[in-house]
């Protein structure tokens, strides 16, 4: 305890050491350690200083077990095989990718694609539902588009169209400028629509599919760490408040390994409350449908098996518990490298444009919703990420986002910020938003509706350089 | 180890700003820019240019190698065309300092070197060949078959045996069917690197005309970005920055070297996570990794023809420094060699195994200390 509080200290004074280097003009003032405070945004134990393409891929401080985080890394970039007796064994019957990596390319989100059987960067989730976003009977919540021979999958892939996007002003601002001025795509909004190709499974009249694309997962341990009453009381701050904004908080969900009920605070639906039942570590189950002790059976339907059945194909062994494919030892390395990894520092903030960002960020109030810090909980799995000051921007809720924004469900968990500007380099794209309509800060901003609208129309009304000058804050944070 | 690790990087960190707050350096920030501008276009230009365009080259001669199996198969021709094959990995594996960039951002690197390779799906392949349900042509492969299908594993399948080069007679019309797919794949995956990274217009003619024919077109040229970087135009707003990302992408083979490649099979002892199962190479890859490190630091892969090198900028702010990192590729050299071969086969070498991965640990650490150099 008294060591831990002395490397605090240590590890406080470098940090404002390092905020008077950086801020070499005023040296020492409350300003310039606020200022330093933020360039931690994972904290002091969750921020690495890395700004290089592996920037979302580093193992925070707090991380001491190196070998363990490297193992489990092993298992979200390996690609896994269909032979169940070698490394990485255990591919199918019935699978949507072979790799976590693909979805997740440098780590971070994934990227914008036309066709959905693209692989590498391709994060695209496909869910068949009906209007109300309850999955259609017969299908896994998240669409299974591979199998292994003799196997046939649910459906053969997703025919994605991208639809163009006007809004009520032409797609202009007021100053008469073009959204997208100056790019090849000037002028243009672009959204998504999907369908199912060649689907072997029984279709509803009214039903619907929808594409989600995955999230980065640097940072998500410090997350976890957030107490679940710190995030009910931002709802009630947020219920209390004159205006829109009234996000919703994600159910109480009673986790299994411990009986106890947790808020749900993980993917775009709060449908996910802890990392330890999280999305990481189902997907490592779900996605290449790696079977283990506490995820026996397949991650496949009975009436998909019933089909296989109707097409000749034995199937025989895959109803019921499986053999284990991924040991209880590897998933625990999986989790230690999930939780470890760190967020990479901010940058910048003490540039002028950078801070007139900054400024119109909270006035046109984005710190609404992308809540800038908070403080977390005692963390069980990391000690070391109790009680850190990180600055993620999310509030961890929902909002409805309007008709504009309308998949499988119109509400979404704001996502958090952190780390945005690093993107290109990490993973050579700056697509965003729930479907990566947006492909850039600009659009992603512009996408913004209901709850969001006025601070939508803020941006529009700013100045060129105002506009311009919130993007930058948003890519340095 | 790695809070070890972080901790120094507090350290120095601290250490830097007291250092930096009160000393100018020694040189002006143009001769500076010069110098790390010379870095860069060399690093381009001579290290990793250079080390993809042998792999191209190797990789077409092993294309031609195997048209000599069209009349028959000799053993001769087998190990021809498996040597071929060495030689094209070789350079691959000197080229896994530099994955950053388009080996990463255009899925590359696990499509020319996924492993394990996916057997049971190949071999589920070649039954499918030979009944005629599936007409086997590199089309086939690049549209149909993912990354644990094809590349250098799944060619080496085709060509070896324990260790050795197979006997020709031991190869089928069929494998060799797949085998002649997958190796176009491969070149054309090996030129479509070179080529994200030098601009298809500075490819030769034979490699322009594989690519037009497969149909593949690459973008920008990313060396272009290293090269320019602090510009406009480049993702590095920095020089240095483009500096940071060649220094992370040495320091990331050192560690998995080290900590992976040779750890995880000696912490197992299980050969099967040896990786090249059937040519049993994997020694030779960890040594030409290190080069990889090697030619990233001195300024090219051709050790006749070294240019302007970061080696020149760290000798200029630390002398020891440059000393040590130029010790500890050489001591990490050594090491490994003296493991023994095969590899898989002295996993139980105790001593040999842990003093590779203490002196790849070592580089990665002394590799680390550069960025400290770079504020």
């Amino acid at each position: 305890m008294k060591l831990s509080c002395i490397k605090n200290i240590f590890l406080f004074t470098v940090v404002l050491l390092f905020a008077s280097c950086v801020k070499d003009d005023s040296i020492g003032t409350p300003e310039d350690e606020v200022l330093a405070e933020e360039y931690y945004s994972g904290g002091i134990n969750g921020t690495v200083f890395n700004e290089t393409s592996k920037c979302f891929e580093q193992p925070s401080p707090a991380i001491s077990d190196l070998n363990a985080f490297l193992n489990g890394e092993a298992f979200f970039e390996g690609t896994f095989v269909s032979d169940s007796d070698v490394p990485f064994g255990g591919l199918g019957p019935v699978y949507i990718k072979t790799s976590c990596i693909s979805c997740h390319p440098g780590y971070g989100r994934a990227q914008r694609v036309d066709d959905f059987s693209v692989d590498h960067g391709n994060g695209y989730i496909a869910f068949v539902h009906m209007p109300d976003g309850s999955i259609v009977p017969g299908f896994t919540v998240m669409l299974q588009t591979h199998a292994v021979a003799p196997f046939v999958p649910p459906a053969e892939g997703v025919d994605i169209t991208w639809n163009q996007f006007v809004d009520e002003y032409g797609n202009k601002y007021p100053d008469g400028t073009p959204y997208n001025a100056g790019k090849a795509i000037e002028g243009t909004l672009i959204y998504p629509t999907a369908e199912l190709i060649n689907c072997i499974m029984d279709l509803p009249a009214g039903y619907k599919v929808s594409i989600e694309a995955t999230i980065g997962i640097y940072g998500t341990g410090l997350l976890d760490a957030i107490a679940d009453e710190s995030i009910i009381d931002e709802y009630e701050r947020q219920q209390a408040m004159d205006g829109v904004i009234k996000g919703q908080h994600g159910p109480w969900i009673t986790e299994s390994f411990d009986g106890k009920q947790h808020l749900g605070k993980f993917t775009w639906h709060c449908s996910r409350a802890t990392l330890q039942n999280g999305p990481g570590y189902n997907a490592l189950y779900s996605i290449s449908n790696i079977t283990r002790e506490d995820r026996p059976n397949l991650y496949a339907t009975t009436q998909w098996i019933e089909k296989q059945h109707e097409l000749g194909i034995d199937t025989t062994g895959l109803h019921g518990p499986q053999k284990a494919e991924l040991s209880y030892d590897d998933l625990l390395d999986f989790m230690v490298w999930h939780r470890g990894l760190a967020v990479p520092a901010a940058r910048n903030l003490g540039d002028p444009d950078v801070q007139q960002g900054k400024n119109l960020f909270y006035e046109g109030k984005c710190a609404e919703c992308h809540k800038p810090s908070w403080t977390t909980g005692d963390y069980e799995y990391i000690p070391e990420y109790s009680n850190q000051k990180i600055w993620p921007y999310t509030d961890l809720l929902m909002h409805d986002m309007g008709d504009e924004n309308q998949g499988r469900f119109r509400t979404y968990r704001t996502p958090p910020l952190w780390g945005r500007g690093l993107m290109n380099k990490a993973a050579n794209h700056t697509d965003m938003f729930h479907d990566l309509r947006a492909r850039n800060f600009e659009e992603a901003i512009l996408w913004h509706f209901g709850e969001a609208e006025d601070s939508r129309e803020f941006f529009r009304n700013l100045a060129k350089e105002d506009r311009e000058a919130l993007i930058l804050f948003c890519a340095s944070i | 180890m790695k809070k070890c690790i972080n901790n120094l990087v507090l350290l120095s960190l601290l250490l830097f700003v007291s250092y930096s707050c009160d000393n100018d350096n020694d040189i002006t920030g143009s001769e500076q820019d010069n110098l790390l501008t010379e870095i860069l276009t060399d690093y381009t230009d001579k290290t990793v240019i250079a080390t993809y365009t042998s792999m191209a080259d190797n990789s077409i001669l092993l294309t031609t190698a195997l048209e000599a199996f069209e009349d028959g198969i000799t053993d001769d021709e087998v190990v021809a065309a498996a040597d071929a094959w060495k030689d094209t990995r070789e350079h691959w594996e000197k080229s896994e300092a530099f994955l950053f960039g388009p080996a990463a951002f255009n899925n590359l690197d696990p499509l020319l070197d996924t492993w394990p390779l996916d057997k049971n799906q190949l071999d589920q392949v070649l039954t499918d060949v030979e009944s005629g349900e599936i007409e086997m042509s590199a089309g086939y492969v690049r549209d149909n078959l993912g990354a644990s299908l094809r590349g250098f594993h799944a060619v080496e399948y085709l060509l070896f045996r324990d260790g050795q080069a197979r006997t020709g007679a031991d190869i089928t019309a069929t494998e060799y069917s797949y085998l002649k797919a997958v190796a176009l794949i491969l070149a054309q995956d090996c030129i479509t690197l070179e080529s994200w990274w030098v601009g298809t217009d500075n490819l030769n003619a034979n490699k322009q005309s594989i690519l037009a024919e497969a149909e593949i077109e690459t973008g920008d040229a990313f060396g272009d970005e290293i090269k320019s970087a602090g510009l406009a135009g480049s993702r590095y707003n920095t020089q240095f920055s483009a500096v940071e990302e060649i220094i992370q992408g040495a320091m990331d083979i050192a560690d998995e070297v080290g900590n992976a490649k040779i750890a995880d099979p000696v912490e197992s002892k299980n050969v099967l996570d040896v990786e090249s199962w059937y040519s049993w190479n994997s020694l030779t890859d960890f040594k030409n990794n290190i080069r990889s490190i090697e030619n990233a630091y001195l300024g090219g892969a051709d050790e006749n023809n070294r240019g302007t090198s970061i080696s020149a900028f760290v000798a200029g702010e630390d002398a020891a420094l440059d000393t040590e990192i130029k010790t500890n590729i050489a001591t990490a050299l050594s090491k490994i060699d003296a493991i023994g071969e095969p590899f898989r086969n002295n996993l139980d070498n105790e001593s040999g195994t842990s003093e590779a991965i203490a002196a790849c640990t070592e580089l990665f650490n002394s590799l680390q200390k550069i960025k400290n150099l770079l504020q």
